[in-house]
């Protein structure tokens, strides 16, 4: 055992701790508890860093809780299994909550209920990172239960809200049912394989009708926690609805476990050979959230919501990416996840200040912040840029990955839905930005804010940054960061290997040869000028009606507009609507894999 | 719904009403301690028997619950939820160490490094036995916690 | 007899099921969301199941590791943590029905939508 794998369990560990500690010395830590919290994901995630150098060769580091390794060929223990992949998304965790901790210490001034806020917020940290590490099915239907309820209880975090409340029921009723899909599933691989093992069910399954329907509800239940179409329909509430720090949370750390899950089924679980059509479906999955997603943005008045749905969109995104299951597009989509968790939060904290300072909750009660609050407004405009996959901004090389996998796999209509992503997002967050800080200050909230103060602005300023040392290092990230996390899906045999004998087959230990294109180089410039054009005027058509009513132009954006109101009224509200779309999906996504079993 | 609203208010005094009937009181004050005992057997025993840390808890609150329904609210308004809080968190931080001492030990996380007694003993369980205990606290004063918010929160009539 | 027990389970998860997605009712959506519960419950216990078979205590000396036969003692133990989960899980939503009637004056999920669209 290398020395720094005995420290794995750490990284779970000390932010568990942390969460129960904080309530007994709660009297004397009063206003240190952020510095807490900070602390021991500072810990965390040295942890998690130190570990970094044998799996970013390469290497699956295995930790046998309790010393119990396998014997004979059979996992009896419980496992943590670090391979590239999870240790990626454990790190977003990690980053994406201190962000968030910090940030909350200023957001969290003049409220109550700190205690609570902390210890839930570390819970759900834990949950997380438990998850991504964790190596064992039914350990990982444990963390994402703990993660849930912290999610559930955060999202409630304002009791005297109605919508609050509202939101954690819904967001508590649909992803109970995901829940009990996860549970099922696991039940169903058990008695396929007779194990609980990840990689010990992965080496002995059998594509019968049971296991492949196993494998189905396993998929189906992950993606509600993915928030994919149709299983989005939490998301939106949940993320307007949660404190601030929280929904950066959800949506840089909480969605991409989703993710993490989902890409773990379908490349781990599955023999190769047998996940194709469910990749296929992954990708139409995918290309109907980027829709759904962009559209519904459009529509939206609430701030956050806008956010949200812009969430859902590039989920959509990173879904197709493990579609494609080449290794650049793996590649691209470990590297998309990686920015989407900073910009993403970075957005939600800029906005969620504007929130805060003017007390406004829509886009009509805010204008002309621009001028009141110049650092939020610099800071938001720059992660609209990179959202939208701007040159030299960290969108770019995750964006440019995907699309160079579409057209090696022959999907080149694939690149038209990621240019039309980036048209929806950027034309949805440029109306955001055009209504919420020019023009006129509609209320007096908007008329009289001011900077927020430093302490949330710092941790914005930081994530922004890292999305551009991304942007810039586009060749070392994709060849030291990317390319393992690709080589960790795709080397099944080496994963059960590693887990199952402990040995090191060394030939799996090369990494995939993808080459990003150079963010300076302009040829491949075409589709961002493309997105620019498209975005700007997509904005200008929703803010400004330059057509005079019965001329052509006037009618086509009439009758689009129209028919895209019957996907506004798809998200009913209704919460067993959700529950049956949910199911209703899960149900499709096991048709390819019982077909081609 | 298709009641009077005579009857409709005698419902509530029913519930309203503090404590259960004397039959139920004389029973239920004969088996507490038996409960009680019950509980933490499980509890003690949990590695060689079917049971353990969790079950026995949820024993023990059962009978806490069975006390409350003869009794009435005020009888287990003597548990603080302060209290009840600090109980849970130290369940929590005791099943940490204990995972701990496998790792001073040399071993793993949650590494059993206390070797107990002959198979078949009561300290055969080594860490397993300390675990239990750890556990029944934790279940028993949390599940005991969430019972008691929503019983006030009944209370209050809302 | 296995065969039974698995389909009583995926039965009891479709009733609950379909019970929750017509149900208009707060507490009765949790009750179907308790029905689908318990199949899980019952799927995990059933599959742990052997006719015939006796708890996997081994000091016994009449139980013989790998020759009596013994009950899957793992999927009991992942039983008792679902129900857990469960419990958990219930009295977090029974909670937020609570503060969801004070606030809607409402139990009637079709008229609690603020948040739509």
């Amino acid at each position: 055992m290398p020395p720094t794998l005995s420290a794995a369990p750490a990284a779970i560990l000390i932010p568990l701790g942390t969460a129960f500690v904080m309530p007994l010395i709660g009297r004397f830590v009063r206003h240190f508890r952020p510095a807490l919290c900070i602390a021991s994901l500072l810990c965390s995630g040295v942890v998690l860093l130190s570990l970094g150098d044998p799996v970013l060769k390469g290497q699956t580091l295995v930790y046998w809780m309790s010393s119990w390794a396998p014997r004979d060929g059979l996992a009896i223990g419980i496992s943590l299994s670090v391979d590239a992949w999870g240790w990626l998304i454990a790190l977003i965790t990690v980053i994406v909550g201190l962000a968030s901790v910090i940030y909350a210490a200023g957001y969290l001034r003049g409220e109550t209920g700190h205690e609570t806020y902390y210890v839930l917020v570390m819970l759900l940290i834990t949950g997380l990172i438990g998850f991504a590490l964790s190596g064992d099915l039914f350990n990982q239907f444990v963390w994402l239960e703990v993660f849930s309820v912290a999610a559930f209880a955060l999202t409630a975090f304002h009791p005297e809200h109605a919508e609050s409340i509202e939101a954690a029921f819904k967001y508590l009723i649909t992803n109970s049912i995901a829940a009990f899909f996860v549970a099922i599933g696991l039940t169903l691989l058990y008695l396929n394989t007779g194990a609980l093992n990840l990689a010990h069910v992965a080496r002995d399954f059998k594509p019968t009708p049971g296991g492949m329907i196993g494998v189905g509800l396993l998929v189906g239940g992950y993606a509600t926690k993915a928030a994919l179409v149709p299983w989005h329909f939490w998301l939106p509430d949940a993320h307007a609805a949660a404190p601030t720090p929280v929904s950066a949370l959800f949506s840089g750390a909480l969605i991409k476990i989703g993710l993490y899950a989902v890409a773990r089924c379908v490349f781990t679980l599955v023999p190769p050979g047998h996940n194709d059509l469910l990749r296929t479906a992954l990708i139409g999955v995918g290309t109907a959230s980027i829709f759904v997603g962009g559209v519904q943005m459009l529509h939206q008045k609430q701030i956050k919501r806008i956010l949200a749905y812009s969430s859902v969109a590039q989920m959509g995104y990173l879904i197709i990416g493990v579609g494609l299951g080449s290794p650049g597009a793996l590649a691209g989509a470990a590297l998309h996840a990686l920015h989407h968790a900073l910009v993403k939060s970075a957005l939600f904290m800029g906005t969620g200040a504007v929130v805060r300072q003017t007390d406004a909750h829509t886009l009509d009660e805010c204008g002309g912040l621009a001028r009141l609050m110049p650092i939020t407004f610099v800071l938001v405009s720059g992660g609209t840029a990179a959202l939208a996959g701007m040159p030299f901004s960290s969108g770019y090389l995750g964006k440019s990955l995907i699309t160079e996998a579409a057209k090696e796999s022959g999907m080149d209509w694939l690149s038209l839905v990621v240019v039309g992503a980036g048209i929806f997002t950027l034309a949805g967050m440029l109306r955001l930005i055009w209504r919420v800080f020019f023009g006129e200050h509609r209320t007096t909230g908007a008329g009289g804010a001011h900077e927020a103060p430093l302490i949330m602005l710092m941790p914005i300023a930081a994530l922004m940054i890292g999305s551009l040392l991304i942007g810039f290092s586009a060749e070392g990230m994709t060849k030291n960061l990317g390319a393992w996390a690709a080589h960790a899906l795709q080397n099944r045999d080496a994963y059960i290997g590693q887990v199952m004998e402990g040995t090191v087959p060394p030939e799996s230990l090369s990494a995939p040869e993808i080459h990003p294109p150079e963010p300076g180089d302009i040829s491949h410039w075409g589709s961002s000028i493309l997105i620019l054009v498209g975005g700007v005027g997509m904005a200008y058509l929703s803010l400004r009606k330059p057509f005079s009513a019965g001329t052509l132009p006037y009618t086509l954006i009439y009758q689009a507009r129209r028919i895209s109101l019957a996907l506004r009224l798809w998200h009913t509200g209704i919460v067993t609507d959700y529950a049956l779309w949910n199911s209703v999906g899960t149900a499709l996504l096991i048709v390819p894999l019982m077909i081609q079993r | 719904m298709l009641q009077s609203p005579r009857s409709r208010q005698r419902e509530r005094r029913i519930e309203r009403q503090p404590e259960m009937t004397i039959i139920t009181r004389t029973i239920i004050r004969g088996l507490l301690p038996v409960l009680v005992v019950f509980g933490v057997y499980i509890v003690t025993y949990g590695h060689l028997t079917p049971g353990g840390g969790f079950q026995g808890g949820m024993i023990l609150v059962g009978a806490i619950m069975s006390f409350y329904l003869a009794y009435g609210f005020n009888i287990i308004r003597q548990f603080h939820e302060d209290d009840l809080d600090l109980a849970e968190h130290i369940g929590a931080l005791g099943y940490l160490f204990t995972g701990l001492i496998g790792i001073f030990a040399g071993g793993t996380f949650l590494y059993n490094a206390l070797k107990g007694g002959p198979a078949g003993g009561l300290l055969s369980g080594g860490i397993i036995f300390v675990l239990n205990f750890v556990v029944g606290l934790k279940v028993a004063s949390g599940t005991l916690l969430v019972l008691l918010i929503l019983l006030e929160a009944l209370q209050k009539g809302e | 007899m296995f065969f039974l027990n698995f389909v009583a389970a995926i039965l009891l998860f479709l009733i609950g099921l379909y019970g929750l997605i017509r149900a208009r009712n707060l507490v009765r959506i949790l009750l179907n969301l308790g029905v689908m519960e318990s199949s899980t419950y019952l799927m995990l216990v059933a599959l742990g199941y052997r006719s015939g078979a006796t708890a996997p205590i081994f000091y016994e000396p009449k139980i013989v590791p790998g020759i009596t036969p013994t009950v899957d003692p793992i999927m009991q133990a992942l039983a008792l943590t679902s129900i857990v989960i469960g419990v958990v899980t219930l009295a977090l939503a029974l909670s937020l029905i609570i503060h969801l009637a004070r606030h809607y004056r409402t139990l009637d999920v079709r008229r609690i939508r603020r948040l739509r669209g």
